[in-house]
């Protein structure tokens, strides 16, 4: 079932520099109780996506396009109505979680302010069901740790704090922005299990927004690839990394070093850098970094179109599938 | 091999860049109001250093048979109780008063941003200049300026010596602060792991990158030095007849505030006009240089 | 044995109670790349920072091509420091925005009066293609260049003086995927054109895997494990050596979600109070009553020569395997 329809969302910002196009069209979709990572470098747009879903932009920014949330067009609801989405239905996490908490409230009072805001809990009733989501979230001592202000906690503790409060209403959606960028990788691991626990335990679908193609591989269901704005990718996990379509998520797969792999002779470099478009090109944006690259690459665009390896990817010239090992 | 494309223009998420030249100028130019006080401090400054071309009379020339007229066409701003053109006098007046506002903020600036850059680099000389600005922070302006005239007479030089000094302890402030927020900076510590003495760290790489905070604490400084040098004069500590400055002017005018208030009125305004003009050029200045500091 | 290009013998740095590194002896041999890695407060960081001597060294000895310069002055250390030098995490803020990339590039040569003003620039020129940046870019600002591209001069004006000892410190952690690896390659090329010693201070394990010919690792202030590449990621011995490579996902869906993982619990103890005994037995899953009293010395292990501080790791390199 489709829980979240994203159909040709597009977004501008005004800047100083003239207009530019973050989002360029991206249409995906969040299956209920799915876990879709939104995946690419800096300035493809996938943050703004993630934004963008409830609106959440600064006013610079226009919107076109639509959001579909279990059958609600959100993209047409009021800012009001809207209020009531965020936070209760779709739920969010971003990087930094020092500058999300507010450093004077402790934490049981930051996460009672929520549970007061969409489910009426007040007093003993509200402080009973944080010290759940504490523990939900795998907060040791959580009766202490909700007298304990922000600061009195670790980077790790306070991103599990923030999960808290974003499942406070049992979101439908988690929207995770770079979660784990700022942890340690032992620190890592635990939230990136309490997001695979909390699936299961409430049923909520998680789209994740990383750059990091080794959380990918340890949690995605389904994977999206963006670039200079526009979705190029979307395929199961596993195939996604097995038989990579697009020139751009294989460079993208093949500039990381892998233990794994132990390739010798250097990792692959993409050359060139990301273009910041104004306006959207009749032609692929990756044509001027791909070696495939040819004139239909340059003179037209192509379409999100079932691919060799049979999932959709963006490209004139998409990869064939590699021939499957053969086992000794 | 990487190719290397310069052409492409980096991420430009809104005032992310660094503040160049053109970028502040721009900035600058769409703010109405910094646009305006940049032309009030423009025309009053010009007017002011070139008040022997522009003055229609003589400033000291009397003339009793037209004294204390009201505005009109001959005289603009009125006459005095001497017959003198006051918009003349207010012209000779503006000249004083930037005259003292550039040389007290140049003292300050030349005292203070040693000092700011010597306790904000080396730890072990904060206490000693915090302890020195804290001591004339607490000596009140215009105590300070009595002592000053009584050691060396009421003068322009006093006036703007009493003001320069009073200035100090802020200018010291922001260089401190700036100072301490530029040695943190990455390419300080590389520059001393290159191998650079203090010296050439606090003048290559700490100063110059902490001008930008400086000259907006200058055109704070300078309305600050105009208003100080009035009050100066009128109470008599600073600039003396018949050198002609805003302040005497309202001091002179106070006996003839019932029979010529234009005479009180019009040296007022121009101190007015000039410092808020100052501030709001200052403030449009800053919010150029650091958009999303002033945006919070 | 050659001598080492750097030397560091029981180096301690306290930050007012905060035990920052507390007794850290390692070398690192001429030509060699040396992974330093840790987690965030394991003083890796600091560690570099004494090698430096970008902070003032609490005890012990830094010696670079066998000159102490543990308690040098500012003064008497400033000819020195063109036999080393530094690379910073964060491109935005390691450039001086008011400087033009040339002057950024010869600022070592005209501090230590290397060449004349004609040989300076055709060096920073050369310097610039070295690090695969065209000459143009000498004329330009820093807040004209991409990231990756001003890690590039970050680069070209660590190596500007010749320097035979390179900190990199965290150098590609604030750069996307793409440029990292660009990065990361142009270290390699670099350091195996120029032969000069590199210690590699990082908490991502994949690079060090690339670049690194011997790993240490680091936990609250000491050493745990230093062994050789292969060998520490073949046969880590030590439990946090164990349980930080498991904790690092690899990108490979099948392997990556049959592997068995180490899952510590709890936080890095505060290095202002660090526990007694072995530092890391507060997580430790294997850890017995020893652990938590007798300090585990660094000694070496097994056939290869590994170091490891760990009471149950025994002298042929056995001990625990984790997972």
């Amino acid at each position: 079932m489709t829980l979240l329809r994203v159909d040709e969302l597009t977004v501008r910002f005004r800047t100083e520099d003239g207009p530019v196009l973050a989002v360029d069209a991206a249409s995906f979709d969040v299956a209920a109780e799915e876990v879709l990572a939104l995946v690419g470098e800096s300035g493809c747009g996938k943050s703004v996506t993630a934004l963008a879903l409830t609106r959440l932009l600064p006013r610079n920014a226009t919107v076109a396009g639509t959001v579909t949330f279990d059958g609600t067009t959100l993209s047409a609801l009021p800012e009001s109505a809207l209020r009531e989405v965020r936070g209760r239905d779709v739920a969010y996490v971003f990087q930094e979680p020092m500058t999300s908490l507010n450093p004077v409230l402790t934490v049981g009072r930051q996460i009672g302010e929520v549970l007061r805001q969409h489910q009426k809990l007040h007093g003993a009733a509200a402080r009973r069901r944080a010290i759940e989501l504490l523990d939900l979230v795998g907060i040791p001592l959580p009766a202490r740790r909700i007298g304990e202000y922000p600061h009195q906690l670790s980077g790790g503790m306070r991103q599990r704090v923030m999960i808290a409060m974003a499942v406070a209403c049992r979101p439908r959606l988690l929207v995770a922005d770079e979660p784990t960028t700022a942890l340690d990788v032992t620190i890592q691991a635990g939230i990136l299990d309490v997001l695979r626990d909390l699936r299961t335990e409430i049923g909520m679908a998680v789209l994740l927004i990383t750059h990091d193609l080794g959380v990918v591989a340890d949690i995605a269901d389904r994977v999206v690839v963006m670039y200079a704005g526009r979705t190029i990718e979307t395929a199961g996990a596993p195939a996604l990394f097995a038989r990579p379509s697009h020139p751009y998520t294989r460079g993208l797969l093949d500039a990381v070093p892998n233990p794994a792999r132990h390739a010798d002779g250097g990792l692959r470099e993409i050359p060139g850098r990301v273009p910041v478009l104004a306006d959207s090109p009749d032609a692929c944006t990756f044509a001027d970094r791909c070696g495939r690259a040819d004139e239909t690459c340059r003179r037209h665009r192509p379409d999100l179109s079932p691919g060799p390896a049979g999932h959709p990817v963006r490209c004139w010239h998409p990869l064939p599938v590699p021939e499957p090992a053969v086992p000794a | 091999m990487t190719v290397l494309d310069l052409s492409t223009v980096e991420a430009p998420a809104a005032g992310t860049l660094p503040a160049t030249r053109r970028r502040v100028l721009r900035r600058l130019l769409r703010n109405p109001l910094a646009v305006l006080g940049a032309v009030v401090v423009l025309i009053a400054v010009g007017a002011a250093l070139l008040a022997n071309v522009v003055a229609p009379y003589p400033y000291a020339q009397t003339d009793f048979s037209a004294a204390l007229q009201p505005p009109s066409p001959e005289h603009w701003f009125g006459t005095d109780y001497l017959g003198r053109d006051m918009f003349s006098w207010v012209l000779y007046g503006l000249r004083v008063s930037v005259l003292v506002a550039v040389m007290s903020v140049g003292l300050s600036m030349a005292l203070g941003v040693p000092l700011g850059l010597l306790a904000g680099y080396y730890g072990f000389l904060d206490p000693p200049v915090s302890r020195l600005t804290d001591t004339l922070l607490a000596f009140p302006f215009l105590i300070l300026a009595v002592g000053l005239a009584a050691i060396l007479g009421p003068s322009l030089a006093t006036a703007t010596i009493a003001i320069g000094i009073g200035q100090i302890p802020q200018v010291v402030r922001v260089t401190r602060g700036e100072t301490l927020r530029l040695r943190g900076m990455d390419y300080v510590t590389a520059a001393i792991a290159g191998g650079a003495s203090d010296t050439v760290v606090l003048r290559r790489h700490i100063l110059p990158n902490a001008m930008n905070t400086l000259i907006v604490q200058a055109t704070v400084a300078a309305p600050a030095a105009i208003i100080g040098e009035a009050v100066l004069s009128f109470l008599g500590l600073g600039v003396r007849p018949p050198t002609p400055s805003l302040g005497i002017m309202l001091a002179s005018a106070q006996p003839f505030f019932r029979d010529g208030p234009w005479m009180a009125v019009f040296p007022g305004v121009a101190i007015v006009a000039l410092t808020l003009a100052l501030n709001l050029f200052g403030d449009g200045l800053r919010d150029a240089f650091d958009p999303q500091e002033s945006r919070r | 044995m050659t001598r080492p290009v750097l030397e560091v013998v029981d180096l301690v740095k306290h930050f007012g109670a905060v035990r920052a590194v507390d007794g850290v002896s390692l070398a690192v041999a001429p030509g060699e790349v040396l992974g330093l890695v840790g987690e965030s407060g394991s003083g890796k960081t600091t560690l570099g920072r004494c090698a430096t001597r970008l902070v003032a060294v609490t005890s012990g000895h830094v010696r670079i091509n066998g000159t102490d310069i543990a308690k040098l002055s500012r003064r008497q250390l400033r000819p020195l420091r063109r036999h080393f030098n530094m690379v910073f995490q964060d491109p935005s803020s390691s450039l001086n925005p008011r400087m033009t990339v040339a002057d950024i590039v010869s600022e070592p040569l005209r501090l230590h009066r290397i060449g004349t003003g004609a040989s300076r620039r055709s060096r920073v020129n050369h310097l610039l293609d070295q690090v695969g940046l065209p000459a143009g870019v000498g004329r330009r600002y820093p807040h004209e260049l991409s990231g990756g591209q001003r890690q590039r001069v970050s680069l070209a004006r660590a190596l500007s003086a010749g320097p035979a000892l390179l900190v990199a410190d965290e150098p590609t952690s604030a750069l996307d995927v793409s440029v990292q690896a660009s990065v990361l390659n142009l270290i390699g090329r670099l350091q195996s054109d120029l032969g000069f010693a590199c210690l590699f201070v990082t908490h991502d394990l994949a690079s060090v895997e690339f670049l690194a010919q011997r790993v240490a690792v680091m936990y609250l202030g000491v050493l745990v494990e230093v062994a050789a590449r292969r060998e520490l990621f073949a046969t880590p011995r030590h439990p946090y050596t164990q349980a930080l490579l498991s904790a690092a996902p690899i990108p490979d869906p099948p392997a990556q979600r049959t592997r068995r993982r180490i899952v510590l619990t709890g936080d890095i103890p505060s290095p202002v109070d660090p526990p007694a005994g072995c530092r890391f037995h507060t997580r430790c899953p294997v850890a017995v009553d020893e652990c938590r009293v007798v300090v585990p010395p660094l000694r070496p292990v097994g056939p290869a020569g590994a170091l490891v501080a760990c009471h149950l790791v025994a002298d042929d390199g056995t001990g625990p395997r984790l997972g």
